[in-house]
C-alpha cells in the first residue's frame, strides 16, 4: 500500500469482520507486495489479477485442480465470467 | 461495460441475471470438490419478490447445494426499501445461501448495514 492511511483502514476493516464473525475477502489484490501485507493481516480470502484473469466457467476447475493457484480449498470462492 | 446499458434496457438485465446465476450453478455443481461460486445480483433482480423462489428453483434444477452458492449485494440496493430488503434477505438465508455485501467501504455502503442486515461476508 502506497498510501499510508490504507494500512490502518484495512487493519480496521479486518478486525471489524472478525468481531461481528464476517468473512472478509479482499478484492482487486494485484501486487505480490499487497498480498503479502494482507496476509500479514490475516486476511484469509482474497481475489484480484494476481490470483487469475477472469476465465470461462469450463477452465475455472482445471485451473484450480492444476494447482497453480494456492486456493485454500474449504474456504474459497470462485468467480468465473460465465461466457 | 456492458451492465449499466443492460440496465437501462427493461427486462434485459433481469434476463442476464437469471442467466448468470443458473449458469454459475451448473458449473459449480459439476466441479467435483465443493467450491463456492458467487453471484452479483442485480437492483432490479434485487426487487423482485420471486427472488427467494427463484433462486430456490434453481438450485433444485441443478442441484447444487444452497450453501455453495453466494449471493452478493451492494449498498445501493439496500438505501431504499429497508425491509423489504430485510425480508429478501432472511428468506434468501432461509434457503441457505450466503449473502455478501460486495464493495464494502466505497460508495454507498454504510455500517449501519452489518447491523441490520444478516451478511455472511464483506
Amino acid at each position: 500500500m502506497v498510501d499510508p492511511n490504507a494500512l490502518p483502514i484495512v487493519q480496521a476493516i479486518l478486525a471489524m469482520g472478525r468481531s461481528l464473525n464476517l468473512e472478509v475477502i479482499a478484492e482487486g489484490v494485484e501486487t505480490e507486495q499487497r498480498m503479502w501485507i494482507l496476509r500479514g493481516q490475516h486476511c484469509s480470502e482474497m481475489q484480484g489479477v494476481l490470483r487469475g484473469r477472469p476465465l470461462p466457467a469450463r477452465d475455472v476447475y482445471r485451473h484450480l485442480a492444476d494447482g497453480d493457484v494456492d486456493w485454500p480449498r474449504e474456504r474459497s470462492t470462485a468467480r468465473a465470467v460465465l461466457a | 461495460m456492458f451492465i449499466p446499458v443492460a440496465e437501462e434496457e427493461a427486462g434485459l438485465i433481469t434476463e442476464l441475471d437469471a442467466w448468470v446465476l443458473e449458469s454459475a450453478c451448473v458449473a459449480s455443481a459439476s466441479w467435483p470438490v465443493p467450491l463456492r461460486v458467487a453471484v452479483n445480483l442485480s437492483a432490479a433482480t434485487f426487487r423482485n419478490p420471486d427472488l427467494p423462489a427463484g433462486v430456490a428453483a434453481v438450485l433444485h434444477r441443478t442441484g447444487l447445494p444452497a450453501n455453495w452458492l453466494e449471493l452478493e449485494v451492494t449498498g445501493p440496493l439496500l438505501i431504499c426499501h429497508t425491509d423489504k430488503a430485510l425480508e429478501t434477505l432472511r428468506a434468501l438465508k432461509q434457503i441457505g445461501v450466503r449473502i455478501s455485501l460486495d464493495d464494502f467501504g466505497t460508495g454507498y455502503s454504510s455500517l449501519s448495514y452489518l447491523r441490520r442486515f444478516p451478511f455472511d461476508k464483506i
